[in-house]
């Protein structure tokens, strides 16, 4: 699943749900191009570690 | 049937509303950038966002270059693939006939370069009263969500757009 946003989820759970009816043998995972977080020590621009640009991508 | 109890999700960016610092000031303006679809005007660094100069690029098409660009160092490397079907989810809010949808274009972006295949697409109707097959086209309903914001609740149904 593919969405722009990523808040409480409640999007991904609730497709996640209709798709798991539709295609109960098919692995689903979510991916949302930026997600919410609450504490600012935790802010990503770059998928994985903190964000001060330039940010680059965590090695391994 | 029984609910599936773990999704596995990954995000590329991430972004606090409460910040008031550089980094968290441009995680916002981002944010509203992706969720508009609005160019954005960036510098790519090693394959990495790292300002607002440069050219202008579209969200989806930044989000993709930069998910094509460092898949293998990504964590969520696996989503993505030739035989991985992108479903784009459908918005909170009631959809309209061309209303922007940055699901879709995110996920044609990512198609285009390969990521998977953008084969399932939704359409919202609202369909408080309505019957369990789409008035438009006859085809069976199988999305239902309810909106958890505005407690208005959609009926989607699985559509080609492709």
């Amino acid at each position: 699943m593919i969405d722009d946003i990523l808040t409480r989820g409640h999007t991904f759970l609730g497709a996640a749900w209709r798709l798991h009816e539709a295609f109960p043998e098919t692995k689903i995972v979510a991916f949302a191009a930026m997600r919410t977080i609450s504490k600012e020590k935790e802010l990503r621009l770059d998928g994985s570690a903190e964000g001060i640009y330039p940010v680059s991508p965590r090695e391994g | 049937m029984k609910a599936p109890q773990l999704l596995e999700y990954g995000s590329l960016l991430s972004y606090c509303p409460r910040s008031t610092s550089q980094a968290g000031k441009f995680s916002k303006w981002l944010m509203q950038a992706i969720k508009n679809e609005s160019p954005l005007k960036v510098e790519l660094l090693s394959g990495w966002a790292v300002g607002i100069s440069g050219h202008y690029i579209l969200p989806s098409e930044l989000i993709a270059t930069l998910v094509h660009q460092n898949l293998q160092k990504l964590p969520f490397a696996h989503f993505f693939g030739r035989d991985v079907t992108l479903v784009p989810v459908p918005r909170a809010s009631l959809m309209q006939k061309d209303s922007l949808w940055p699901s879709l274009n995110i996920a044609r972006t990512l198609e285009k370069r390969g990521l998977g295949s953008v084969s399932l697409c939704s359409r919202g109707l609202d369909l408080s009263e309505g019957p369990l097959w789409s008035p438009l086209t006859g085809d069976q309903i199988l999305w239902s969500i309810t909106n958890p914001c505005r407690w208005r609740k959609c009926l989607w149904h699985l559509h080609r757009l492709c």
